[in-house]
């Protein structure tokens, strides 16, 4: 199945937009494992623009959002 | 002593006296500096009848320990007293170059008392202390009255001001050193118009700081100084500023949006983000003395109505209060609005809030027509804002005005109709930039138990939330979940120490992150001489941390204070936060037990009190 990966804010820099093929069942988590995005970076993801439940699993078509964590103040 | 200096000039405006003072050095080692001291030194020395805009207020400057050592983001200064717009005990803190410039010239901090009978300024330089008259500045905005001082004084020289609006006691008017950098909270700008102070300038001849560990510290700065400059997120916050990652905080639901009815606008994101005023408008970056960040920007607009010339230009906040919450999108506009401010010499945060809430208001019913001097007041209308508002509420003018110029908590008791329910503040000071029902729920437990009202910079809850601290020595290794209640309480017990100690070294929160908890007690080893444990020093965060509930309790708050507008709390109706609700009650009552704060008084029992060594204190407030 194809969803389609966005970097927002300052993940912009370490990945571009990309739609990828993964396997059925696939968890949220997992491919953000695949990501190998810097660990200083902190990133939560939005499956469809809402926070998922730990496991929650991704479907075909599905917007995952990579937000990183970088707040001004 | 080390580090510190051990003095203070006290000067008193009434009978235009200036003294250098002594300050015990068991001060410093129980209430660290900055905030921390200027809290002991109002107990000390403090009229708690006073009025924050009568003549016998205390304006208190402090330095932390660390101002002048050659270390990013260690030289902020501290500005605390009673505040107008909260009427309670208060502080603010600044970059910017005033503080270490103070230090060089041989003083800690400056406490203030009394009122000129003319308009003046402190000038400030080694043995030529003095008060000027400061009638040919008096009326003039912040730019000009700088620029008068660097004509006068040189270059070097450097100064805090206020504008207009300090000048005609707008409750949130703010004290801005060089143009650039604001003590912006909690409306000291007023106290220094009331004062009718317009300036002080400071000027030393030597750099010297003079360490306890010359060589110890010299090693440590190398070293932290290297990891603050190699952080993502120092490059982050050096290329795009601290808007950098607005964008990402629309996606989390940590942007407020139209005074906090809406969590996600996905179009306005990109508009405002720091990548965005980079390509825009950016022509410099700024820093603060010795910082390598330099996350500050400069901004020229050539065209448009919000075209302005080449000079200082918003951070985060100031975009977020007069760009998302006024529901515009307009980048340059935020940018105008902002430069004002500086002039004028007001807080963006207040400012920008207090029009989302009139616009509410207005929107609702509860402001018309005739409370407007037939202005509508209309989401995204940017124009009105900084043509019309901006100007009448820095200069009090009519009705609208006049209203505005109390801040929005205020301006609600004034009109009624319900307009209270609009607010988004604590403790009467409106919340800063950041939701926290999408920032992270423990932002509304912090925003409700700070001493000042609502803030993000009283402690570091916001960064702990997203993850970006890592403090195993004193117990943090939680992986926190913003959304939720878990862990919050525990977890703010340590921010609130942290804060203390931060907010009392005046240290920079984008810069410190990096530093980790036995480099910290090393840093006020090594510079001020404390020998300190880390238990020490987290005795001393908690110590400020209660001093300053005891100050609010003389001046009548209780645990009934410690609240926030249902605004905060309410669920959010769109964006990732939607539906989760905030648990506020059951964090506050567990951060009550964790701090043994007394469920009525809102302060720490006695024996918890005695343990810390304030049992003087104590008396105070338990018969
Ligand atoms: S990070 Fe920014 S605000 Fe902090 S000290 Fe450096 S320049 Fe100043």
């Amino acid at each position: 199945m194809k969803i389609t990966i966005i970097p927002v804010g300052s993940v912009k820099t370490f990945m571009n937009e990309t739609i990828v093929n993964v396997p059925a069942g696939i968890s949220y988590e997992d491919i953000l494992k695949s990501l190998k995005l810097p660990k200083s970076l902190r990133t939560i993801a939005l499956v469809n623009n809402k926070r998922p439940n730990a496991k929650q699993v991704i479907h075909d078509g599905d917007e995952l959002k990579i937000v990183s964590l970088i707040m001004g103040g | 002593m080390y580090g510190n200096t051990g003095e203070i000039l006290l000067v008193d405006l009434s009978s235009e006296t200036l003294e250098r003072k002594k300050v015990p050095e068991e001060y410093y080692h129980n209430y660290i500096g900055g905030a921390g001291l200027a809290a002991r030194l109002f107990w000390d020395w403090g009229d708690f009848k006073a009025q924050p805009l009568d003549p016998g207020s205390l304006l208190i400057f402090m330095n932390g320990p660390f101002a002048g050592i050659r270390l990013s983001g260690c030289s902020r200064g501290s500005v605390a007293g009673r505040s107008p717009l909260t009427g309670h005990w208060g502080d603010s803190s600044c970059g910017g170059h005033f503080a270490p410039e103070l230090r060089f010239a041989g003083f800690d901090g400056i406490v203030i008392r009394g009122q000129s009978h003319r308009p003046c300024a402190i000038v400030i330089e080694p043995e030529n202390l003095r008060i000027l008259p400061a009638d040919e500045w008096w009326g003039l905005g912040v730019f000009e009255t700088t620029s008068r001082i660097r004509a006068k004084f040189g270059k070097r020289a450097k100064s805090l001001a206020i504008g207009q609006a300090g000048e005609n006691l707008v409750d949130y008017a703010c004290i801005v050193n060089d143009n650039h950098h604001a003590f912006g909270r909690a409306g000291y700008g007023a106290v220094m118009g009331s004062k009718r102070l317009k300036a002080i300038i400071v000027k030393s001849f030597e750099q010297n700081y003079h360490a306890a560990d010359p060589e110890g510290l010299d090693q440590l700065r190398r070293s932290i100084d290297l990891k603050i400059r190699e952080s993502v997120t120092s490059q982050v916050l050096h290329e795009n500023g601290t808007a950098a990652n607005l964008e990402g905080g629309v996606h989390t639901g940590d942007v407020p949006i139209k005074n906090f009815r809406s969590s996600f606008w996905e179009e306005m994101a990109e508009a405002l983000t720091g990548s965005t005023l980079s390509e825009k408008y950016l022509k410099n970056k700024a820093a603060c003395a010795f910082c390598k960040i330099a996350c500050k920007r400069v901004v020229e607009i050539n065209e448009g109505p919000f075209a302005i010339p080449k000079g200082p230009g918003p951070e985060y906040e100031t975009i977020a209060a007069f760009g998302s919450m006024l529901g515009s999108m307009d980048l340059a506009a935020t940018c105008k609005a902002g430069r004002l401010c500086n002039d004028y010499g007001m807080d963006t945060i207040t400012a920008g809030s207090t029009i989302a809430w009139a616009m509410e208001a207005f929107e609702k019913s509860a402001l018309t027509l005739e409370d407007t001097n037939g202005l509508p007041l209309k989401w995204g209308d940017m124009k009105t804002v900084v043509d019309i508002l901006l100007p009448q509420i820095a200069f009090r003018n009519g009705k609208l005005g006049g209203l505005l110029s109390l801040g929005s908590h205020k301006a609600s008791l004034q009109i009624n109709k319900g307009s209270g329910e609009y607010l988004t503040t604590s403790k009467g000071l409106e919340a800063p930039m950041h939701d926290p029902r999408g920032g992270g729920h423990g932002l509304a437990l912090t925003y409700s138990i700070s001493h000042r009202g609502a803030c993000h910079t009283a402690n570091p809850m916001l960064f702990m939330e997203m993850g970006a601290c890592y403090y195993p020595e004193i117990g943090f290794e939680y992986e926190l979940e913003p959304m939720s209640e878990e862990n919050k309480a525990e977890s703010a017990l340590l921010a609130v120490q942290l804060g203390a100690i931060e907010n009392s070294s005046c240290y920079c929160q984008f810069a410190d992150r990096e530093i980790t908890i036995p480099e910290w007690v090393d840093l006020f080893n090594f510079s001020a001489g404390y020998n300190w444990t880390i238990e020490n020093m987290m005795s001393a965060g908690l110590r400020v941390f209660y001093l300053q509930r005891l100050l609010n309790f003389r001046f009548g708050l209780t645990a009934d204070d410690d609240s926030i507008s249902m605004r905060l709390l309410e669920p959010a109706v769109d964006g990732a936060p939607e539906g989760v609700p905030v648990e506020f009650d059951s964090m506050k009552k567990r951060f009550y037990q964790l701090a043994r704060l007394d469920e009525i008084k809102g302060i720490p029992d006695r024996a918890t009190l005695d343990s810390l060594g304030m049992s003087v204190e104590a008396s105070y407030v338990w018969n």
